[in-house]
C-alpha cells in the first residue's frame, strides 16, 4: 500500500496537489491511502510499502513549522518520494537547508546520475516552487535544472526529492517510483 | 478566505466557482474581455455575457478590456486582480484551468506578484470527468464556440447534456480533441448553476460560422426566475 501524504493547509489546494497524484495511482490500480501529514501515525506505517509526500500552494509554508511530524522518515527503510514541498521536507528532515528561489513554469531537467525514476538525458517539467534545497552530504544529486538540484536521493536509502511536479508532465516518474522494490 | 474567481462565464470557471465556495467566501468575479478573438489566455465568445451572469449570481464583477496581445494581456489581468484585491480585499484567486501550463503558470506568477493565494481546483482533471461533474453539479452550459473539425454549425447553441458529453468523448478519441475544449476547440457559456439566483434566458442570437469555426453570439438575454 502506498501512503500519499497531503501537506496542504487549505482544502481547496488538495484538489490541485493531492488529487492528481491519486488519479495517477488509480489508473494503474495501485492500492493507496491519502492522509494529512498531521494525522500520520508512525505506528501505522508498518502496512505501508511506500510514501509519496505531495506539494502544496506557493503561499503555503505551514508544513515547515511541523517538520517534526515527519520524524518517521528517519530509519523508515521504505521508499519515499517527496514532491516539491515534499522534497523540502525530506531535505529538512535530513539536515539540509532551504534557500528562497522562485521557479514557476516549464523548465528543462537534466539527469546527471542513473536512477530508477527517470531515464537519462533531458526532459521538460513543470515547476511551482519558491524554496530550493541546498544539498548537503546526505544527498546525491540525480538531476539538475540549471545549477539547481531538481531531483535528489538520500544516500543509502530509496528516499527521493523532486523539486518539480512530475504529475503534470512526467507521470512516468511517479509510476517508476511505484515500481521500486 | 475571501477569494475572487477568474470568470470567463464558461463551464470551467463555473465549476471552479462551485468547488471554491465549499471552502471559501467567493466575493467577486474577475473577467478579462479580450479584443483579440484568438486570445492566448482568455475565453472570448460571449464574454460580455459575464455581466448578466454576475447579476444572476449576485456578485460584483470586475471586468477589464484587454487588447489580447500575448504578454500584455497579463498586465491587464494583473491590474484587474489588483482592483479585486484593493476593492474586495481578496486573499486568493481561483482559476479553472485544466491542463494549460501556459495559462496556469502565468496566473500563478501574477498571484505571486500580488501576494495572493492561487487555487486551481480542476488542475489535471480528466476532461470528460470535468464535463460530467459540471452536469451532475447542475451547471447548465451551452456551446458558444466551435473551432475544430469535426465540430460544425450543429453544435453551436446546443446544451451540454449526457448525449453531448458522449459525442465529445467519441470525437476526443477519434480526432484527438480535448473533450472539455481546453485546447480552444470549444467555448462554452453557462446559463444556470446552483449558485445562480436567476437563470439566463437567451432571447436573440446570431450564428457566425465557416469551415468548422464559428460562434453562437448572444445578442439579447435576460434573467428569469429559476
Amino acid at each position: 500500500m502506498i501512503l500519499i501524504v497531503n501537506v496542504c493547509l487549505d482544502r481547496l489546494s488538495e484538489l490541485e496537489f493531492v488529487e492528481p497524484i491519486s488519479k495517477i495511482l488509480e489508473k494503474v490500480n495501485n492500492v493507496f491511502q491519502v492522509k494529512h501529514y498531521l494525522k500520520v501515525n508512525s505506528n501505522e506505517l508498518i502496512n505501508v510499502d511506500k510514501i509519496i509526500i505531495c506539494g502544496t500552494s506557493l503561499k503555503d509554508f505551514e508544513y515547515l513549522h511541523h517538520i517534526e511530524a515527519f520524524n518517521y522518515l528517519n530509519g523508515l527503510g521504505k521508499p519515499v518520494l517527496g514532491i516539491c514541498a515534499g522534497m523540502q521536507i525530506i531535505a529538512k528532515t535530513f539536515g539540509g537547508e532551504l534557500l528562497d528561489r522562485k521557479i514557476i513554469g516549464q523548465h528543462e531537467v537534466k539527469v546527471v546520475k542513473q536512477n530508477p525514476l527517470s531515464s537519462s538525458g533531458e526532459f521538460y517539467s513543470y515547476f511551482l516552487v519558491s524554496k530550493i534545497v541546498k544539498v548537503n552530504s546526505s544527498f546525491d544529486v540525480i538531476a539538475t535544472t540549471g545549477c539547481i538540484a531538481s531531483i535528489i536521493k538520500q544516500k543509502g536509502q530509496e528516499i527521493y526529492g523532486c523539486l518539480f511536479h512530475p504529475e503534470v508532465l512526467n507521470a512516468e516518474l511517479i509510476l517508476n517510483f511505484c515500481r521500486i522494490v | 478566505m475571501r477569494v475572487g474567481i477568474l470568470f470567463s462565464g464558461g463551464k470551467d470557471s463555473c465549476l471552479a466557482f462551485y468547488k471554491a465556495r465549499r471552502y471559501h467566501d467567493v466575493v467577486c468575479l474577475i473577467s478579462l474581455i479580450s479584443k483579440n478573438k484568438e486570445s492566448y489566455m482568455f475565453h472570448v465568445p460571449n464574454i460580455s455575457i459575464t455581466s448578466l451572469q454576475a447579476q444572476a449570481i449576485g456578485l460584483p464583477l470586475i471586468h477589464k478590456i484587454t487588447e489580447g496581445k500575448k504578454e500584455e494581456e497579463l498586465l491587464d489581468l494583473e491590474a484587474a486582480i489588483l482592483i479585486a484585491k484593493k476593492k474586495f480585499e481578496i486573499e486568493g484567486v481561483v482559476m479553472g484551468s485544466i491542463k494549460s501550463i501556459y495559462q496556469a503558470s502565468r496566473i500563478q506568477k501574477v498571484c505571486d506578484k500580488l501576494s495572493l493565494w492561487c487555487f486551481n481546483p480542476l488542475w489535471l482533471r480528466d476532461q470528460v470527468e470535468v464535463l460530467r461533474e459540471g452536469l451532475s453539479a447542475g451547471i447548465k452550459t451551452i456551446i458558444s464556440g466551435v473551432f475544430a473539425y469535426p465540430l460544425d454549425i450543429n453544435f453551436l447553441g446546443k446544451t451540454i447534456n449526457d448525449d453531448m458529453v458522449a459525442k465529445l468523448e467519441i470525437y476526443a478519441r477519434k480526432y484527438g480533441l480535448n473533450p472539455a475544449g481546453e485546447g480552444g476547440e470549444i467555448e462554452t457559456t453557462v446559463i444556470n448553476a446552483p449558485f445562480f439566483k436567476k437563470e439566463i434566458e437567451i432571447l436573440e442570437h446570431d450564428i457566425v460560422y465557416k469551415n468548422y469555426s464559428g460562434w453562437f453570439v448572444i445578442k439579447r438575454a435576460r434573467l428569469i426566475k429559476k
